[in-house]
Parts: C-alpha cells; sequence; structure tokens
C-alpha cells in the first residue's frame, strides 16, 4: 500500500505547477490519504488490500489532474481574452490568406503559370497553421504573465461611439458564400491558366476552335484577363470572410464591389485598346466586342446593386431611456 | 430537465458557499481531513481536490495562515483563519445574509 501512495504522490508533485513548493502539497496529500486508509483500516478490522487502496487513489482522482488545481491558470485562454483571441484569429487567418493569394494570382499572370497560384495555395496552407500558431502563443502568454490580460485588453480597447450603426444587410448564408467562393476561384483558375499555360482544358478547347478558325489572341485581351482574375479573387476574399464570418455582410459587399469594379475597368481597357484577334475583323471580331460589351453590363448591374445595398441603413434603434 | 445541467448549475451555485463554509469552520484550528470531515458532517461535503487548492490560496490571500506540525505521529499541516480572514468572513456572512433574504423575497414572488 505504501509503495502504491508513494507513487501516486510522487506523479503528484511531478505534474504540480512550477511555482508551488511540491513538497508541501504532496505532504498534505499524504496525510489525508493515510488518514483515509486508516479509517477504513478501522473499519474492516485488518489492513487494506492493494486493490483497497487502488480505490482510494481512483477516488482521489487523476494526478496530473488533481495537480492541475493548485495551478494560477486554469485554462489556455480564459473567457476575458476569448473574444479577442477569436477576432484576432479570424482576422489574421484571412488577412495573411488573402495576401499570399492575390500575390500568387499576380505572380502567375504576370509570369503566365498557372501552377503559381496552386503553390501560392500549398504556401497559404502552411500560413494558415503557422498564424494559429503564432495567434495562440500570444494570447496563452498574455494569460499567463503578471498584468498581461490587462495589457492585451488595453491593446484591444473599444470606443462606445466607434461602434457601427446596424447595417441593413441581413448575414451573408453560409451556404451561399461558400458557393461564391468555389465558383470564383474555379473562374480564377482558369483565368489565370488561359493565357496560354494550357493546362486546363477549357483552354485547349479554346485554342483548338480559334486554330480551327486561322485566329489567334492580340495582347489587347490582357488586361481584360488581369481585371477579371483580380476581380475574382477579390470576390472569393470577400465569399472566405462571409463564409467565417456571416455577420460580416457589409464587408463582403464592398469586396464584391470592389471586384467588380476591377473587372469592368479591365474589360473596357480591352474594349478600347484595339483588334481583339489576328487576323482582325469579321464575325468573331463583333462576337467579341458583343461578349466584352455583355460582361460589362452584367458587372455594371452587379456593382450598382451592390452600392445599392450599403447605401440603405436600418435605423438605429433609439429607446427612450438612452436620449436623456 | 436535464440531470447534468442540474448539477452543473448545482456546483456554480455552491462555489461561493463552500469558500465560505470554509471561513466559518476555520475560525478553530483543524487540517485539512479533519476539516473536511466537519464539513461533511454539516451537509456540506467537498471533495479534497477542490478543498485543499482552496485552502491554499486563501493562505496566499492572507485570509488563512497555516501551520506544520506533528499529531498521531504524522505532520500535519494546521490552518486557522488570520485577523484579515475573520474580517473577511464577517463581511461575507454579512453579504450572503442580505443576498439571501433578497432571495426569499424573489423566489416568494415568483411562488405568489
Amino acid at each position: 500500500m505504501t509503495t502504491l501512495f508513494e507513487r501516486y504522490l510522487h506523479a503528484v508533485g511531478e505534474a504540480l505547477p512550477k511555482d508551488v513548493v511540491a513538497a508541501d502539497v504532496t505532504a498534505e496529500i499524504a496525510d489525508d490519504l493515510h488518514s483515509r486508509a486508516e479509517e477504513r483500516e478501522a473499519e474492516l478490522g485488518r489492513e487494506l488490500t492493494d486493490e483497497e487502496a487502488a480505490a482510494i487513489l481512483r477516488e482521489y482522482g487523476d494526478p496530473r489532474v488533481v495537480a492541475a488545481r493548485y495551478g494560477r491558470v486554469q485554462s489556455l485562454i480564459g473567457p476575458e481574452l476569448l473574444p479577442y483571441y477569436w477576432s484576432t484569429l479570424t482576422l489574421a487567418l484571412v488577412v495573411v490568406v488573402a495576401l499570399e493569394l492575390v500575390v500568387g494570382g499576380i505572380s502567375a499572370i504576370v509570369r503566365a503559370d498557372g501552377l503559381r497560384f496552386f503553390s501560392a495555395l500549398d504556401v497559404a496552407v502552411h500560413s494558415l497553421v503557422w498564424v494559429f500558431t503564432i495567434v495562440t502563443v500570444i494570447f496563452a502568454a498574455a494569460e499567463r504573465v503578471p498584468q498581461g490580460r490587462q495589457r492585451l485588453a488595453r491593446v484591444m480597447r473599444w470606443d462606445p461611439r466607434a461602434l457601427a450603426a446596424p447595417s441593413a444587410l441581413p448575414p451573408v448564408a453560409r451556404s451561399s458564400s461558400l458557393a461564391e467562393f468555389i465558383a470564383n476561384t474555379l473562374a480564377l483558375l482558369v483565368l489565370l491558366d488561359a493565357r496560354g499555360a494550357h493546362r486546363v482544358p477549357l483552354d485547349r478547347l479554346v485554342a483548338t476552335m480559334l486554330s480551327d478558325l486561322h485566329l489567334t489572341l492580340t495582347v489587347a485581351w490582357q488586361p481584360a484577363l488581369v481585371g477579371t482574375a483580380v476581380g475574382a479573387a477579390l470576390v472569393a476574399i470577400a465569399a472566405m470572410i462571409a463564409f467565417l464570418r456571416p455577420q460580416a455582410a457589409v464587408v463582403h459587399e464592398m469586396l464584391r464591389m470592389l471586384g467588380s469594379v476591377v473587372a469592368i475597368v479591365g474589360l473596357a481597357m480591352t474594349l478600347a485598346s484595339g483588334p481583339l484577334f489576328d487576323p482582325g475583323g469579321g464575325i468573331a471580331t463583333t462576337i467579341g466586342y458583343v461578349t466584352l460589351g455583355a460582361a460589362i453590363a452584367v458587372l455594371a448591374v452587379q456593382a450598382v446593386l451592390s452600392v445599392r445595398a450599403l447605401l440603405v441603413r436600418a435605423p438605429m434603434p433609439t429607446p427612450k431611456s438612452a436620449r436623456g | 430537465m436535464s440531470d447534468s445541467l442540474f448539477e452543473n448549475l448545482r456546483l456554480e451555485l455552491r462555489r461561493g458557499c463552500l469558500t465560505l463554509a470554509v471561513l466559518a469552520n476555520l475560525r478553530t484550528e483543524r487540517y485539512g481531513y479533519t476539516l473536511r470531515k466537519a464539513l461533511e458532517e454539516a451537509g456540506l461535503e467537498m471533495d479534497e481536490g477542490t478543498l485543499y487548492p482552496l485552502l491554499r490560496r486563501l493562505e496566499g490571500q492572507g485570509l488563512l495562515a497555516s501551520e506544520w506540525r506533528e499529531e498521531n505521529k504524522r505532520r500535519k499541516r494546521f490552518y486557522r483563519l488570520t485577523p484579515d480572514g475573520e474580517r473577511m468572513f464577517d463581511h461575507l456572512a454579512a453579504e450572503l445574509q442580505r443576498i439571501n433574504a433578497s432571495l426569499e423575497r424573489i423566489i416568494a414572488e415568483a411562488h405568489a
């Protein structure tokens, strides 16, 4: 029995937080255990078997759990910091991943190599892990250093007057933001590969069609490609934000509007800059101009709808008591 | 009504009361095991995993003083209230009575 108790006390001592005098704590627990054992022995009128001693320890609990109760900090990140932790984590994840995808997208367009976007995706996945680790370590540390919680809360301070007015925009449904994300990411992938890398079957299809017609695309298409790719990336990012934070409907709508505007600018530059095909003229050029014009019109309607949604604000709730 | 929910709310309700019960019991000197037995006899069972860390915290806050002494051939840690602890106990006991009086009124109204 003694060895069983000794082993248990040793395990508790090992697991105790560093700022606790282990011998002090284990001596007290030892006395409690022995008092219990003696009480039980008096009841039974004999010494306890190993199994009976083990039952006492089992009732006492896992040494790691017993030891952890002596710690000053009982959680990785406590309830005071948790809301700041979540908002910082989501913001950092969205910003870092969005930046990497945009940089990857631009580099894919500039170098005319669609695979660059995929390697950017790969880097982005690694960044997710890093961002999660770094943010978690910072908050867990703040929970543990003296005054850390108060200092971090001061950094995150809020001002009642800076709170945003409630928007008329309802939260974005996760199903719709997910669909939007997938659709725009796919569009982005096709667009990134469209400039000659010929890795997506669709490109080969377009190239075959054009070569059958004895036509090739001119450089005039470049602004349209860049514009729609950046636009699609912006909308994909907007969708990602809305998926993580359905309440962020205003940010979502603003980014969508920006995406439409960027795409319109790109398409308009192509439209203005001259021959779309080599050789120019003919029915193909007409179809090209009509398609560009139609795309601009659709995007313009989309942008106007976004602006209208953003301008309509819900009336502020004004309870009588808050006016005085 | 779910039993586990009741158990959670009951624990929450008990938590502050246990501190008060410990302070009340330590106006006379006791060591951990006898303190636990005294609480148990008074109908407030408290498991040692809660009691000992609580004693340590209260000591750290200056409300309790402890001393190691030998009794029945074993070293035991005896606790008792410090003067600060006595004052704190008086304040908390008065506060509990105030809360109880309010609650009784509120509960009586709810039943009415």
